[in-house]
């Protein structure tokens, strides 16, 4: 019984064993020659010295929340696109007004968070 | 007769008890609507009462599954129903407990008047009617259990009602505590038959008890057993010997209900029950011990009411006597009589109480008949209908009475000369004590203090109309339904009920309600020479009187044989030896293991989310390595 | 291809959804009284719980979107339990939030998604949906613990709930996987028929076993139930209150569903699973709550306790095992937000009572409190005439018939365990005289309406028990 959980096994080894040889190959062919520059952590243009615990504030997560919500509504459009001609020639209005009831939910969380002060900075 | 009217009477007083005990505030300052609608809640159930007697008087009835309400509670091989037997006994309960209920309702309100517990009183009254209720509809021991205990609940709380007095609250105890014992025998005695029958109803345990069909899960004693565990169930509630003391302290309640719960109703329970399980009684032939008790305990109480001076209490010990005649009748098989006295008693028991409620409350609550002497002239009400009260107690001829103390005197004749005795000497006994009562509360010199006297006067018409009502079935009711003996309208109407009494009552009647009245009109007579000019001495005057008057200090014995020693048995045996030195040793090492135990599943809980997934973890681990390795 | 929607099978969700709507429309107009929102959710919840109420009586039978979401007796029954949970929190919220509380909006919100989720749960017919609903339910739920920002126990308890149940979700989802891997298929009715005794892979078992986990993460299972105290005591007590029921009625229901009907085959390997679990979850939960103080945390360890009850029915695993376990729940349900109800009302001016010895002396002070306090404890206890006695014979009496008698018995002993420390506070409400005076703040009618609906429902199924039993007897898979 247990020989039937090795591809599992067998994935998990090729998983750590692939992140692993290609660390260690960078490691060992990479040529070394650092600067002061380079040795600076990148951060996404964010000053990298100080304390790491550093506070920022909160109101990027709520607009970055906010973005991901929109960003979903425009994802699911996609596919929702992509069949509606499947659907046009029997049902199509009811699927168009379908989607449309559902940005139209999403618009009121829209206006709902605009409302409640969700999208200013100060 | 339709489940429908049943339930209506069923909860129509459950309905005043959550109207009152709700909207009780907003019930405060309108005591008299508080009031009419607890009493207006019990009529609706007298007047279904009136229905089902007459719908029983024609031939109907409930009993068997046509009664079932609903199934409550299903097994595989059992099921407990809530459903209601109806017959000739029930209805009988049902019209003196929702008709002399209602008219103390009536009279409470006149009664209770300026009471700051006002609602409470009438919610109480109301659920004590509706558990009542329930134990005399009920179709099964279940049901009557359900009832048994409400009412225990409901007097328990009356009699505490004045909960700021600590004699009110002790004595709420102590009922309390009897009553417990007596329940408990009660739980024991329905656990056998439940045993014994696998059911509970009614009708399959008598059906199946007079084929001799059940498990005789004590051999040939299993009747003897659970019908004799019942018994102390009814000792318990209806204050037998030897649980009687209970009762005399309940007069620390309001008077009505001393009325209703301690004279007319509640503790008649114990009669109805052996009563409505005759059949039983009869195949386990334990009647007699129930006689026995019965007969001693009327004697006994009826001695030590002798003796007292305080009006409730004489009227207490009196309840207790005259409960020992109903027993004595249910015990020596004739089970209608034992429920007429019933019926008439309270009536008669009830009025005087309320009589009694009548005369405190125009002393200001004073008992001690010592202190009061020729209220006659200022309570000619009270007084009258006291009378009919007393005089139909004392046997008193073609008084109620008469008739149903009779019936019993005349059937225990037949069984045994010896309780015939000593019932007729208690009824001696009885009438001299209530006509003492009569001679030193309403004749004579005026002792009342001036202070009280002065104020002297008859009460309100909702508290005497409600007396001169009641005094009426308690003059009559004997003569109307008792008329020819054991071919009475009660015993035609009740015969279906109950098993033909197995001694065929022998003797000229007519010799025996004879000997009866003499024997009731002698009492009278020596009261009237002992006590009519004089009043009970302020100190006993020999050892003897001083037996009795202290109660034949039963309650001292209890508390010196019973109460000190379980108190220091539990103190020094129980909780120094076995408390603390052997059973805390066991707990504290189960405690303390599970101290351990939970000491260590605490430590489990260290509110630290990291330690709570670990746990998590090793749990999933755990159970992985079950499935993967122990199977 | 034609779309066809059956509109009337989705009405209980349709209106909980407008619902919600309309509660954020009306968010949104700072001049109206916030308060109108908790009506607004008692109303929409009320509207779907009448509506559920006659479907489960017609015997709506259906299913939507592609066999994804399943209307029966079954799901409509649960809608009915998380409809009168939904509307008691509501009711004993109004007064708890207080008139001023600008943030009611959210909270209500919240409510009625987290409604919305257990109503997708129960009529999932798809692994897929009852995840949706699951995370639906559970977001939700994380935001609410943590509802009072201001403060340090409220949000540390919102922010463990977070992170224990997306650790379960992980599994929960995980095990999804698992079976779709050994199934071929996530619908349930497509498990159900693809497995046989024969054809059950590892991924099948363990895909099983890591659903027991998420499960039993969101139901209080030992050993998964570690989040429940912390939770419990530190969120809102009427959030708890909710959390305690709902959400656990709603675990349950997808529980059943999923082991009942799509893994029917495998009983032989979860079987003993939940018998071992229940053993272990009734005994530590009743030992541990022995030893609280508080009475949050008590009633915490008691729902933990409850749980295990309620695995006896599954682990009976026949049809009158499920149906007692849905008795058991819509009667734990109401007698556990009362008794936080109660614990509710029990507030003194300086905020509530939480220690059980300020309990001390109020069952004469406030016999009202006393009463509903005792018996809401009482029904916990399973004392008859009331409601819990009712649920738990029902299902000693299921796994009694399904031979389970040694899990009876351990259920019997547990029961007394418990009686323990629910008289204890009986006890200590009527036989102990308080330390100190507390200055009590007047009852909230609202609060008052709530407790006395439950106390009604608990001495109604208490005493009244075979109207209901039909009906869910009836609703069994």
């Amino acid at each position: 019984m247990l020989i039937d959980y090795l591809p599992i096994l067998l994935l998990g080894l090729f998983a750590v064993l692939f992140a692993g040889i290609n660390l260690a190959l960078t490691h060992i062919l990479g040529p070394k020659r650092p600067t002061r520059a380079k040795l600076s952590v990148y951060e996404s243009g964010v000053q990298p010295v100080g304390d790491a615990r550093q506070r920022f504030t909160i109101r990027f997560d709520l607009i970055a929340m906010l973005f991901i919500i929109f960003d979903i509504e425009v994802v699911f459009l996609y596919p929702w696109a992509v069949v509606f001609r499947k659907f046009s020639e029997t049902s199509g209005l009811f699927i168009l007004v379908e989607m449309l009831v559902f940005i139209g939910i999403l618009f009121l969380g829209y206006i709902y968070a605009w409302k409640k002060g969700g999208l200013t900075w100060d | 007769m339709s489940l429908g009217l049943i339930v209506v009477l069923l909860i129509s007083p459950f309905a005043g008890f959550l109207i009152n005990g709700l909207f009780g505030k907003w019930l405060k300052g309108k005591e008299k609507l508080s009031g009419w609608i607890s009493a207006l809640a019990v009529f609706v159930s007298f007047a279904c009462s009136i229905i089902a007697f007459t719908s029983v008087r024609g031939g109907g009835g409930m009993s068997g599954d046509e009664g079932i309400l609903y199934e409550w509670i299903k097994g595989e091989s059992f099921a407990f129903n809530i459903g209601f037997h109806v017959d000739a006994l029930t209805t009988v309960m049902l019209l003196v407990i929702t008709g002399v209920g209602f008219i103390i309702h009536v009279y409470s309100i006149g009664y209770m008047h300026g009471d700051s517990g006002y609602t409470r009183y009438f919610a109480y009254l109301n659920l004590f009617v509706f558990a009542m209720l329930i134990l005399v509809l009920g179709n099964n021991y279940l049901m009557m259990f359900v009832g048994w205990e409400g009412v225990g609940l409901c007097s328990y709380l009356l009699i505490g009602f004045w909960y700021e007095k600590q004699s009110a609250t002790d004595a709420g105890k102590k009922a309390f505590i009897v009553n417990r014992i007596g329940d408990f025998g009660f739980l024991l005695g329905m656990f056998t038959l439940f045993a014994a029958f696998g059911s509970l109803d009614f009708t399959t345990i008598f059906d199946s008890a007079d084929a001799g069909n059940f498990q005789q899960i004590f051999g040939a004693s299993t009747l003897v057993i659970a019908t004799l565990l019942l018994f102390v169930g009814a000792v318990g509630k209806s204050a037998q010997i030897p649980l009687y003391v209970w009762l005399p302290d309940a007069m620390e309640g309001p008077t009505p209900v001393s009325a209703l719960i301690h004279a007319a109703t509640m503790v008649t329970a114990g009669v109805y029950m052996i009563a409505r399980s005759a059949v039983l009684y009869e195949l386990a032939e334990t009647g007699e011990v129930v006689a026995w008790i019965g007969v001693l305990t009327a004697f006994f109480a009826a001695t030590i009411a002798l003796a007292q001076n305080d009006i409730k209490r004489i009227l207490a010990y009196s309840t207790v006597s005259q409960l020992g005649y109903m027993f004595v009748g249910v015990g020596v098989g004739a089970y209608a009589s034992g429920i007429f006295h019933l019926v008439t008693h309270a009536f008669f028991k009830g009025l005087m109480f309320l009589t009694a409620g009548s005369v405190m409350h125009a002393m200001a609550n004073e008992l001690d008949m010592r202190k009061m002497g020729g209220l006659r002239a200022k309570m000619p009400i009270t007084h009258w209908t006291f009378l009919v009260g007393a005089m139909a107690i004392a046997g008193v001829p073609f008084l109620s009475g008469f008739w149903s103390k009779d019936e019993i005197l005349h059937s225990a004749w037949a069984i045994s000369p010896v309780i015939y005795g000593i019932g007729l000497i208690t009824a001696f006994l009885t009438a001299f004590y209530m006509f003492r009562l009569i001679f030193v509360t309403f004749y004579g010199e005026s002792r009342v203090e001036s202070g009280v006297a002065s104020h002297l006067h008859e009460s309100p018409p909702v508290m005497w109309v409600p007396l001169a009502i009641l005094a009426i079935p308690s003059a009559l009711i004997g003569l109307l339904l008792g008329w020819g003996g054991h071919n009475s309208w009660f015993h035609h109407f009740t015969e279906h009920v109950f098993p033909k009494a197995h001694g065929e009552a022998s003797g000229n009647m007519l010799v025996f309600m004879g000997i009866s009245s003499v024997v009731g009109l002698a009492g009278i007579a020596f009261a009237w020479i002992r006590y009519r000019e004089r009043v009970p001495a302020a100190e006993p005057t020999h050892a003897l009187h001083k037996l009795v008057a202290n109660k034949y200090y039963i309650d001292e014995v209890y508390n010196a044989v019973i109460v000190q020693p379980i108190k220091n048995g539990s103190h020094y045996l129980l909780w120094r030896i076995l408390d603390t030195g052997i059973i805390d040793g066991i707990v504290n090492g189960v405690a303390a293991a599970i101290r351990l135990i939970g000491g260590t599943l605490r430590r489990l809980q260290t509110g630290l989310v990291q330690a709570y997934i670990v746990s998590m973890v090793v749990g999933i681990v755990l159970f992985l390595a079950y499935y993967l390795f122990v199977r | 291809m034609p779309i066809e929607i059956n509109w009337q099978l989705l009405m209980p969700e349709l209106v909980i959804a407008l619902t919600l709507i309309i509660v954020l429309i009306f968010d949104m107009f700072d001049s109206i009284s916030k308060t109108i929102l908790g009506w607004l959710t008692i109303v929409g919840a009320g509207i779907a719980l009448w509506v559920s109420i006659q479907m489960q009586q017609a015997g709506t039978v259906g299913t939507q979107f592609n066999d994804m979401f399943k209307v029966d007796s079954f799901s409509l029954f649960f809608n009915i339990i998380f409809l009168i949970s939904t509307i008691l929190v509501a009711l004993i919220s109004l007064s708890y939030l207080g008139k001023d509380d600008r943030k009611q909006g959210p909270y209500y919100l919240l409510i009625l998604l987290a409604t919305l989720g257990m109503m997708l749960m129960a009529a999932g017919n798809e692994l897929i949906v009852v995840f949706l609903g699951l995370e639906l339910m559970s977001l939700s739920l994380y935001v609410l613990a943590g509802y009072f920002r201001d403060n340090p126990v409220s949000s540390e308890a919102g922010m463990k709930y977070l992170l224990l149940g997306a650790f379960a979700s992980a599994f929960f989802l995980y095990g999804i996987a698992l079976i779709y891997g050994g199934a071929g298929t996530t619908s349930i009715p497509g498990i159900a028929s693809n497995l046989t005794a024969e054809s059950q892979s590892p991924l099948l078992l363990g895909g099983m076993f890591l659903l027991i986990v998420g499960f039993g993460f969101k139901v209080a299972i030992v050993p998964f139930h570690q989040w429940a105290p912390d939770v419990y005591e530190g969120a809102p007590t009427t959030i708890a209150a909710f959390i305690s029921a709902g959400p656990k009625a709603a675990g349950f229901a997808a529980f059943l569903r999923i082991f009942m009907e799509a893994l029917p085959a495998m009983q032989s390997q979860w079987g003993d699973v939940i018998i071992l679990l229940a053993m272990l979850t009734m005994t530590v939960g009743n030992v541990i709550a022995i030893a609280q103080t508080n009475i949050k945390r008590m009633l915490a360890y008691s729902s933990i306790a409850h749980a295990g009850y309620v695995l006896i029915g599954l682990a009976a695993a026949n049809n009158e095992g499920i149906s007692s376990v849905m008795l058991y729940l819509l009667v734990y349900c109401v007698m556990n937000i009362g008794a936080f109800g109660a614990v509710i009302l029990a507030k003194t001016t300086d905020g509530e009572c939480l220690t059980i010895s300020d309990y001390a002396g109020l069952g004469f002070r406030k016999p009202l409190l006393g009463l509903f306090m005792t018996l809401m404890l009482l029904s916990l206890a399973g004392f008859p005439p009331t409601a819990g006695f009712v649920g738990k014979f029902y299902i000693f009496k299921s796994a009694v018939q399904a031979g389970h008698t040694w899990l009876v018995i351990i259920g019997a002993i547990n029961t007394a365990i418990s009686a323990f420390y629910y008289l204890r506070v009986v006890v200590t409400m009527y036989m102990r005289e308080p330390e100190e005076e507390l200055e009590f703040s007047p009852y909230p009618s609202t609060l008052v309406v709530g407790l006395i609906l439950a106390v009604i429902g608990v001495l109604f199924i208490g005493i009244l028990p075979s109207l209901l039993l039909n009906s869910v007897q009836n609703s069994v898979l």
